[in-house]
């Protein structure tokens, strides 16, 4: 039952319920505010969970039809896959490793540290790190992040220990088992970390942050929160005076509804964040809204990654512990001697039997295929993470023919690597090797990026009006009650794993939200 | 005739067929055979020879010497299920199974796929990589050979760990080939 009326337009209206939004929600729901909050998946619960790669996968994984196009592999092995991404309560912050760490403060001056990048399109981040630090520190009590607010570091497993004892022989320093929203001893009404080996298909145990069972709970106790969930947006209206004013969402018995708000904000994820603002186009706001800069959709942002397994003679069970069990952050840095602006993180990274077959080398059959698959008890990863460059002709947009199940356009995500990506994942990829290879690793295999979880970038937040799309609250240039409160705001991409910045976000703007609404401005 | 959807009667068959008579079919190939085809009597359906021809492709395009002929034969099955429900894959299947002996090479003495040697058989397989009916057998073992649980075992992936309460005291650091890492990059667990 919706407590709140369909032409009460007094609510805050959110659509998504993943780090941004869920985040977002609750923080309001704290202060008094009431909140809708919209979510095109299911709503699970922990129980509910597979221990089962594809299981979890049919489960949790957003699987509308979406196209590619562009030079990336992705588009090539996984043409309708472009992301592995959520659609359920708790969106993404289901099926994250958990890696929380805050982007640096030369990465928010982009273009200042790196200068003019021919055929890139960087900007600086119109706010500092240390404008952030605050929340930061919000963010990282609330996710209860190991290695801050006194919570001990998690132990490493044995792909830890394989990646640090490579590393450190390389001579790597800054190896450890990371900042990880993951409890390392209880906290939070949350059980500490049981070493399950299943990050990535909801966690069983409750131990890794997720908005489904700590902001999303929080704030329906607050009595402020509308859940609706299997609720899919198709458009955003407005007013007259060019303010956004409703929602038209459709519900799982296939009704369309018409929802008022008086604040709308998107967290749908970097693709169908722009992908609504676009279908939303009316003769008032021709090429959709918010988008007076060009900017919606475009510098779609996916981070530079890509694999390193290398095979050992004695066993490894890589399988068993945190999927992201350690990290080397020597090569976070911006060191334009290496041949690349902007840095990357090595993150360990183990997939189960099921998904390294899927993923090894999409396409691969015979003999080094199959012997690296039953050699799976012997095997060791690693993840690059490192920044891309914002690109204005990588991005979303609306195909031309093709509908989804509502009669939307399904989105086309677009992706050329750039020069500096490849430089960067080149260099990413001799390294990680480098690191296998001094612990004496039999095989290494390069494995190329999977379908992306972190999408960035499509509706950045800029000083000026006329290079993105929204401030530095995350309200759009052209729609002061229309805010973005994703990663689409990531004005370019760093090399963090970007969920602890999302929730941050989420928080400032909460904070922002709720002044503006006091002091009657909006 | 491709309406009629593989019948979960042949699906269930199969599976009381693999699990109470798996140490028997092991030794009798033809046994085997035999119980896959006995239910695809559909005309355009898949013939003994076909699937003789698909478990040899398989067995070519993935060899795995620790495996026997039932954990290729789920993939057979899943392949026959496809090919018996849906009209397009059976197509793909019929003519890939038909062009393949086209595909040997005719310069070589022996010209048909099973009686090309190993070394034949893979450069076969090369020459129709690119084809649909290439694809769909690699998408199939993909999602079937490596779903196993009995495969699993025998490549040392242990599925499942919640019901076994995870490997926080099962395991999970306890490789003991390499140094282990200095408490501050990886603390001890309190329990």
């Amino acid at each position: 039952m919706n407590k709140i009326n369909f032409d009460d337009d007094s609510a805050v209206l959110i659509i998504g319920s993943g780090a941004g939004g869920g985040t977002l929600a609750n923080e309001l729901c704290q202060k008094g505010i009431k909140v809708i909050l919209l979510e095109a998946g299911k709503h699970y619960s922990i129980q509910d969970f597979h221990n089962n790669e594809w299981e979890a996968f049919s489960q949790l994984a957003w699987l509308d039809k979406r196209t590619t196009s562009g030079d990336w592999r992705v588009a090539q092995d996984f043409p309708n896959l472009p992301a592995w991404i959520c659609k359920t309560v708790g969106g993404t912050t289901t099926h994250w490793a958990g890696a929380s760490l805050r982007i640096q403060d030369y990465e928010f001056k982009a273009k200042t540290v790196y200068g003019e990048i021919e055929n890139a399109n960087l900007l600086d981040w119109p706010l500092a790190l240390e404008d952030l630090a605050d929340y930061y520190d919000k963010a990282e009590d609330k996710m209860g992040v190991t290695r801050t607010h006194g919570i001990p570091g998690l132990p490493g497993n044995n792909n830890f220990k394989v990646m640090h004892a490579g590393a450190t022989k390389l001579g790597y320093k800054k190896v450890n088992t990371g900042h990880m929203a993951i409890n390392s001893r209880p906290r939070d009404g949350r059980a500490s970390c049981m070493q399950l080996g299943f990050c990535f298909q909801g966690c069983k145990s409750g131990a890794k942050w997720s908005t489904l069972y700590t902001e999303i709970p929080a704030a329906e106790a607050t009595g402020n929160l509308d859940l609706r969930t299997e609720t899919h947006v198709l458009r955003i209206e407005h007013n007259e005076s060019g303010k956004v004013s409703a929602v038209e969402y459709v519900d799982k018995d296939g009704k369309h509804h018409l929802q008022k708000a008086k604040i709308i904000c998107v967290a749908g994820n970097s693709i169908e964040t722009p992908r609504l603002l676009l279908n939303s186009q009316t003769s008032q706001y021709p090429d959709g809204l918010a988008n007076s800069s060009g900017q919606v959709g475009r510098n779609y942002m996916r981070h530079t990654t890509g694999s390193i397994f290398a095979m050992f003679d004695k066993p490894v069970n890589m399988h068993r512990g945190t999927t992201m069990a350690g990290i080397i952050q020597d090569e976070s840095g911006h060191d334009p001697k290496r041949g690349f602006a902007g840095g990357y993180e090595l993150e360990t990274l183990a997939l189960g039997l099921p998904f390294m077959a899927a993923f090894l080398n999409p396409g691969a059959w015979g003999k080094d295929f199959t012997h690296a698959l039953e050699n799976y008890k012997h095997l060791a990863g690693m993840w690059i993470v490192g920044e891309d460059m914002p690109q204005e002709k990588n991005g979303v947009t609306l195909h031309a023919d093709e509908k989804d199940q509502y009669g939307m356009p399904v989105p086309n995500v677009h992706y050329d690597d750039h020069a500096n990506d490849i430089a960067m994942r080149n260099h990413a990829y001799k390294q990680g090797m480098a690191v296998y290879d001094a612990v004496n690793a039999t095989n290494i295999y390069e494995v190329p990026p999977y379908p992306s979880t972190h999408n960035l970038g499509t509706c950045r937040m800029s000083k000026r009006s006329s290079d993105g799309v929204c401030n530095k609250w995350g309200q759009t240039h052209d729609i002061d009650n229309l805010f973005i409160s994703d990663g689409s705001q990531f004005t370019t991409g760093a090399a963090e794993n970007p969920t602890l910045t999302i929730v941050t976000l989420a928080i400032r703007q909460a904070d922002y939200i709720a002044d503006q609404l006091n002091s009657r401005e909006l | 005739m491709y309406k009629k959807p593989i019948s979960r009667r042949l699906f269930l068959k199969f599976g009381g067929f693999s699990t109470l008579t798996s140490k028997y079919l092991l030794t009798s190939s033809a046994g085997l055979l035999h119980a896959l085809t006995v239910y695809a009597n559909e005309p355009d359906s898949l013939d003994e020879n076909d699937i003789k021809l698909l478990f040899s492709i398989l067995k070519q395009m993935y060899p795995h010497n620790i495996l026997n002929d039932l954990h290729y034969q789920k993939v057979v099955e899943k392949i026959i299920e496809s090919s018996s429900s849906d009209e397009a894959v059976n197509k793909i299947i019929k003519n890939g199974i038909s062009k393949l002996n086209d595909t040997v090479d005719k310069t070589m003495v022996k010209n048909t796929w099973i009686e090309s040697s190993s070394a034949e058989q893979l450069e076969t397989l090369k020459k129709i990589s690119k084809t649909e009916f290439f694809s769909k057998l690699k998408s199939t073992t993909i999602n079937t050979l490596y779903n196993d649980d009995e495969v699993w075992e025998l490549f040392g992936y242990e599925g499942d760990a919640f019901s076994k309460g995870g490997y926080l005291y099962r395991g999970f650091n306890d490789l003991d080939w390499l140094p282990e890492p200095p408490a501050e990059a990886s603390p001890k667990f309190k329990g």
